[in-house]
């Protein structure tokens, strides 16, 4: 195995099958050291580059895999050709060719290859396929990272216009109609993998389900305001009073007025347009809308089906699924427009809050649509001055605390980027994690993660750094220590004003309250007995009320009652809740050397793993390709990726299959990483040891599930300690040990001994953190990078170190580069 | 008038086209699962049937359970609750000890039970009514669904009345289902066009034409400003407005099938407030849409946690009450309720079977293509009932299905044990649809047993 930096006398010497094959390398060599003064790219690199390292392979002679890439002309001008390029171009960035255990082009030499064959094909009219390949998430690493980021670049940025349907997020922020219409279902939903950036433009659909949906749920709103609409008239009509002005609207139209007049065309189309687009129909849209309401009355003579078949026809209009990114400013001298200010407000709304701007109020979304208004939301500064005042007022308000937060699109960044939270979707069976010795609670390992991050966004320095190294810890506990203490004191003050008279007054209520529910109003027949129980609970009230306020006052500032019962879940953090003193102040820190940022956190570990195994293989991908920037080539589909069953083996072990030659040229990438995570279990636990029994098969159970005496389940202690002492069974450490050297990443070289170090090494790289801002770029923009974007992606990295780690400053750097601020 | 199906079925037997009748299906799918001692028949060896409940439980889980029992009619009485459907026992068949531990969520496993996925909220897969659906329905609708109410774990006791999800038919990942669970709103969709004004009709049918018409025509101004790739996504969203006025011409081309079936609309039953009377209507509305060709597939969802039985004489206490051991006053315990409920629910089946009895087809009736399988989304027990999961089957599949008979396959792990996945594969082959030799997500508990294809023993 090569490494691809070495470049050795071997380079030279092929193997000669064939006279003209040595013929063919030498001249290649020859060629290479006589340097054709003015001769192109092409001629300079490629050429030689495929006479050194393919065509041994693939040229006409036998050409493998039916490519004879000596006869490639350099033009691309035909779709075939352009195909064949495309597949060198995949192969050799992915590392896969040339084959590990043939000579390796230096790194310069790969390069050189790479940036050639993938500018020509972007540019080449036969680029079509390639082009729309890097326009999927899964694919946005193909471009160069040295590249990128090198500076070299000086293309203004922009992004292209389009269209972008919305995301399931903001159909759920939208207003509804009415509490009362329950039916309303989200129309949208993501096609992309739940293991990249979700929402992307060039990705989202909208299909015969979308469609139906909204048309579903345009049927059920206006049925119900249709059906209010009648019975709110009909009630003031018997009480000869006014309507109220939100039925106005409709009254012309479910009264069979005689003439209805241009106002009264326009005022329902305004405010249905209104609640789905977020703004006011321009002259245009109301006369479109108008035109087909009258066309209808005209056909049918039914003013109300007309109506409403005219308020669906903007429920479902393009508007109303689509954001419309145009760029409606004036050209500049590169032929970019920049956004309108209307348009800016979307995008920033949307960027943020999954919101349309709106004029009122102190949120977020309001205080963008506050800046449009006035006039102040036109120039990249204006848009950096209205982040700042956003972002300052951002507090990450914790999970199980009464506010949302103010920007949820922030922390959702971390959730799709490191995915822990998809632990909840690794099923693991119950009997397994009983005979593991753990009790298995996903949701209350996401919350712990969710409040870490949060905690550390608060502070907002180092935050990448941070994220991938911290050995700090938050175990059912908010982080927002203040607020714990507020709510104590708010619970103490509340539980001395329980009396009988408070109590007596409580029964009343609720009895109220039950007669008002359709359940009990349409089954009167249950009401007697809930207000039985209704006493019954009232009259041990005040006494648990009682107990309650001396239990807190012994206990000082708790999350609400935290009994040991909650705290079984640590074990996942190898804390033994029997003995733990539960900080009440958190964060607190667990061993260093053990656990470092949210990689080592155990709702991370359980999300990357299978069922009943870890899973280096994925873990090994995640690092590769969200930390690293890197290029993993698809599996090839003749290719059976399944573990091997060996119970003598550790999965370590078991994975030895991937050294194969052909296995090995990607794997090299993935599994060095991967099996470092091995010092963890799939439960998130840190472990030191395998243990094999007497039978040399690996164990990894505490316990056995066995029935006793009475036909019940039980555990049986496998007494491992024990067993190990008389000898009966071996216990081997874990090996997390590894080498970044096939990595091919410049910045990363040498060994490790585990996860750990591994995890410390690969947060101190540039890398890293420009593959965060890669990955936060894409998230943000809704796209991959392309090379123009290149000056954005710098001066978010510039942003990122100047601030000292502030990912605000990262979010502002990108929200006002140009990449987001114009169109082309 | 009932000429038709017969006719055609004349024409297909001279035509020389064998057993080429639609085949229509109806999954009934009820809440808080079906306790398997009440479908066990008459006479089995070793098997007591009329059992105190404390005992009941041996007869699901008797440990001698790891041989197959297959069982005909002839020989043994039908169990109690199915009493209404003792003239249709030749075309009924229990399938009883099948698994679906893979796929749970809480109280149901929402849309694994037809999928076999575990995905309780969210379609991932499609799930066998649909896929049967889509392949067989040639009228607008690919299947059809009603419920009482759409959320399981609501606890609602009054039924919903517009379309809902209750998470149970999904048509591909993504797509899932709605069920309509007002009745009145049901019928207006399905047969309206039979009730209604020739100038309503009218009317309505020309709204929705401008309605799609105009959506298509606006669609183009975008589509001018986009570029190519955008272009062709956008189309697909254009080209949706044609498939929803498809559905309304296929509505109307059977318009003079569906004035002559159209079930009789009495006022008090479709507007009531009352689970049971929704029920009634539901299957009524359900059996009419197979018999007028809107679709072949029909999906039921009579009930959920919060239903309240009220004629069945236990008012106060919904499903999810009875299904944790409540007790009436009167003495009557939670066993006793819930095989009232079963056998409610029988006597709605029979009373469907009854009009698909009624109409010929071939050498025999409608009922012999027509498969009505029922069985509950939580399994076998109120919930944990995942590895027990029975289902009863009535009708047929043509000539595909071998019905009048009771099968217990051997319990959970043992040898011989199989999955509701196999259940499905076996409709699935009686209905034509490819399949692989899976349906849905494998257990990896049962990664040594021979899972793959339909149950043998169905299979005629």
């Amino acid at each position: 195995m090569f490494h691809p930096d070495q470049v050795t006398g071997k380079s030279y010497i092929m193997k000669l099958n064939s006279p003209n094959l040595a013929i063919t390398i030498l001249v290649a060599a020859v060629g290479s050291l006589i340097a054709k003064p003015g001769g192109g790219i092409f001629e300079r690199t490629v050429e030689p580059f495929i006479a050194n390292y393919c065509a041994d392979c693939h040229d006409d002679a036998k050409p493998k895999g039916d490519i004879d890439l000596t006869a490639l002309p350099s033009s691309m001008a035909d779709a075939d050709s352009a195909f064949h390029w495309q597949q060198m171009l995949e192969q050799v960035q992915a590392g896969v060719m040339p084959p590990v255990d043939k000579d390796q082009p230096t790194r310069d030499e790969r390069r050189a290859v790479i940036d050639w064959i993938q500018g020509k094909l972007l540019a080449s009219p036969h680029g079509g396929p390639y082009r729309a390949k890097l326009l999927l998430p899964q694919y946005g690493n193909y471009l160069d990272h040295e590249k990128l980021f090198s500076g070299e670049n000086v293309t203004p940025p922009f992004s292209p216009s389009r269209i972008w349907r919305k995301s399931p997020y903001i159909f759920a922020a939208q207003r509804r109609v009415s509490k009362s219409v329950r039916s309303v279902q989200n129309p949208y939903s993501y096609s992309t993998s739940k293991h990249g950036v979700r929402d992307f433009a060039y990705t989202s659909e909208v299909g015969a389900s979308t469609v139906e949906t909204l048309l579903l749920n345009a049927n059920a709103e206006l049925e119900w305001q249709f059906a209010n609409a009648r019975s709110a008239i009909e009630a003031a009509k018997k009480k000869g009073n006014e309507v109220h002005r939100s039925i106005v609207p409709f009254v012309p139209f479910l009264m069979e007025a005689k003439e209805i007049t241009p106002e009264q065309f326009e005022v329902p189309i305004r405010s249905v347009f209104q609640r789905f687009v977020a703004r006011d129909p321009s002259e245009a849209e109301l006369e479109k809308y108008i035109g087909f309401l009258k066309g209808n009355i005209a056909e049918t003579g039914d003013p109300e089906g007309s109506l409403r078949t005219t308020l669906k026809a903007i429920s479902m209009s393009p508007e109303t699924i689509y954001r419309m990114e145009w760029g409606l400013g004036s050209e500049d001298e590169h032929g970019r427009r920049m956004l309108g200010s209307r348009e800016l407000a979307y995008a920033l709304g949307y960027a943020l809050f999954d919101e349309a701007p709106h004029g009122g109020g102190r949120s977020g979304a309001g205080l963008i649509g506050k800046a449009e208004q006035a006039g102040k939301l036109r120039t990249k500064e204006d848009v950096q001055v209205v982040l700042q005042e956003i972002l300052q007022g951002e507090s990450y308000k914790p999970i199980g605390g009464q506010a949302k937060d103010t920007a949820p699109r922030l922390m959702r960044f971390f959730r799709e980027f490191f995915g822990y939270g998809e632990a909840t979707e690794v099923f693991k069976d119950n009997q397994r994690v009983r005979e593991h010795g753990l009790w298995h609670d996903p949701g209350r390992l996401v919350k712990d993660a969710d409040n870490l991050i949060k905690v550390i966004l608060r502070e907002d320095k180092e935050v990448f750094e941070r994220l991938l190294t911290t050995n700090e810890a938050l175990v059912f506990h908010s982080g927002d220590n203040q607020a714990i203490v507020d709510a104590y004191d708010r619970q103490i003050v509340d539980l001395r004003t329980w009396d009988e008279e408070r109590v007596s007054k409580d029964i009343e209520r609720r009895k109220a309250g039950i007669l008002k529910k359709p359940k009990y109003q349409n089954n009167p027949k249950l009401v007697g007995p809930a207000h039985a129980r209704i006493e019954q609970l009232g009259k041990n009230l005040l006494v648990e009320k009682q107990k309650e306020l001396e239990r807190l006052l012994e206990s000082g500032p708790v999350l609400g009652s935290v009994k040991g019962r909650d705290l079984i879940y640590t074990r996942a953090y190898n804390i033994n809740f029997r003995k733990w003193k539960w900080p009440k102040q958190q964060p607190f820190q667990l061993p260093a050397e053990q656990r470092a940022g949210i990689m080592s956190h155990p709702a991370w570990l359980a999300a990357h793993s299978l069922n009943d195994e870890t899973d280096p293989i994925h873990r090994g991908i995640w690092v590769y390709e969200k930390l690293l920037a890197g290029v993993i080539a698809d599996v090839p589909p003749d290719v059976d990726a399944q573990v091997p069953k060996d119970h003598h083996k550790t999965l370590r072990k078991r994975l030895d299959v991937v050294r194969a030659k052909r296995c090995w040229a990607c794997h090299q990438k993935i599994n060095p990483i991967g099996e470092a995570f091995e010092i963890f279990d799939d439960f998130g636990r840190y472990r030191t040891q395998h243990f094999f029994n007497e039978e040399g098969m690996i164990e990894t159970r505490a316990s056995v599930t066995v029935k006793n005496g009475e036909d019940k389940e039980v555990q049986q202690s496998f007494e491992r300690d024990e067993m190990v002492e008389a000898g009966k069974w071996t216990a081997r450490p874990v090996n997390g040990s590894g080498s970044f050297d096939t990595l091919g990443i410049p910045e990363l070289e040498g060994e490790f001994d585990n996860a750990i170090e591994m995890i410390h090494q690969i947060a101190k790289t540039d890398r890293t953190r420009q593959s965060i801002i890669r990955h936060l770029f894409r998230y943000f923009m809704g796209r991959n990078e392309m090379l123009s974007d290149s000056k954005t992606l710098i001066e978010a990295d510039r942003a990122y170190l100047d601030s000292g780690g502030s990912f605000k400053a990262v979010v502002i750097s990108l929200l006002s580069s140009d990449s987001f601020l114009y169109r082309k | 008038m009932l000429f038709a199906p017969f006719l055609k079925g004349l024409e297909m037997h001279a035509a020389g086209a064998e057993a080429a009748f639609p085949k229509r299906f109806v999954f009934i799918v009820k809440a808080s699962g079906m306790d398997p001692y009440n479908l066990v028949p008459g006479g089995l060896p070793n098997q007591p049937v009329s059992a105190k409940p404390s005992e009941a439980a041996k007869i699901s889980h008797a440990s001698g359970r790891d041989k197959l029992v297959q069982a005909a009619w002839s020989d043994h009485s039908l169990p109690e609750i199915f009493k209404p459907l003792e003239a249709f026992k030749d075309k009924l068949t229990i399938v009883q000890g099948l698994s679906g531990n893979n796929f749970k969520g809480n109280h149901t496993a929402g849309y694994g039970a037809l999928s076999c996925h575990n995905s309780e909220l969210t379609p991932i897969a499609p799930t066998v009514d649909a896929l049967l659906g889509l392949k067989h329905s040639t009228g607008p609708y690919p299947m059809f669904g009603m419920a009482t109410n759409g959320s399981l774990r609501g606890q609602a006791s009054v039924p919903d009345d517009a379309y809902v999800f209750p998470n149970l038919s999904a048509l591909k990942a993504g797509q899932g289902v709605a069920f309509q669970a007002s009745p009145t709103k049901a019928f207006n969709e399905l047969f309206g066009s039979a009730v209604m004004a020739p100038e309503t009709l009218k009317k309505e049918l020309t709204l929705n034409r401008r309605l799609m018409d105009f959506l298509k025509d606006d669609a183009k101004r975008i589509g001018a400003r986009l570029t190519a790739e955008d272009r062709e996504r956008f189309d697909r969203y254009v080209d949706t407005f044609d498939s929803l006025r498809v559905r309304d011409e296929r509505k109307t081309a059977l318009q003079e099938r569906i004035e002559r079936n159209s079930p009789e609309y009495v006022v008090n039953k479709y507007t009531s407030m009352q689970h049971m009377d929704r029920m009634e209507a539901q299957f009524e509305l359900g059996g009419a849409t197979l018999v007028a060709g809107l679709t072949n597939v029909v999906t039921l969802r009579p009930d959920t946690l919060g239903t309240l039985y009220q004629d069945l004489g236990f008012q106060t206490l919904g499903l999810h009450a009875i299904g944790h051991g409540a007790e009436l006053p009167s003495g009557l315990n939670s066993y006793q309720m819930r095989k009232k409920v079963d056998a409610y629910h029988m006597g709605l089946v029979a009373k469907m079977a009854q009009t698909f009895e009624r109409i010929p087809e071939g050498n025999g009736t409608m009922l012999d293509n027509t498969l009505i399988v029922y069985l509950s989304c939580a399994g076998g027990k109120h919930h944990g009932g995942n590895t027990d999961w029975p289902a009863v089957l009535l009708g047929g599949c043509g000539d595909k299905l071998k019905m009048g008979q009771y099968l217990q396959y051997p319990s959970y792990k043992q040898a011989g044990h199989k999955t509701l996945g196999n259940l499905y594969l076996s409709l699935l082959a009686a209905g034509g649809v490819e399949n692989g030799e899976h349906f849905g997500q494998i257990d990896p508990a049962l990664k040594d047993l021979d899972l793959k294809g339909p149950l043998q023993e169905l299979l005629a």
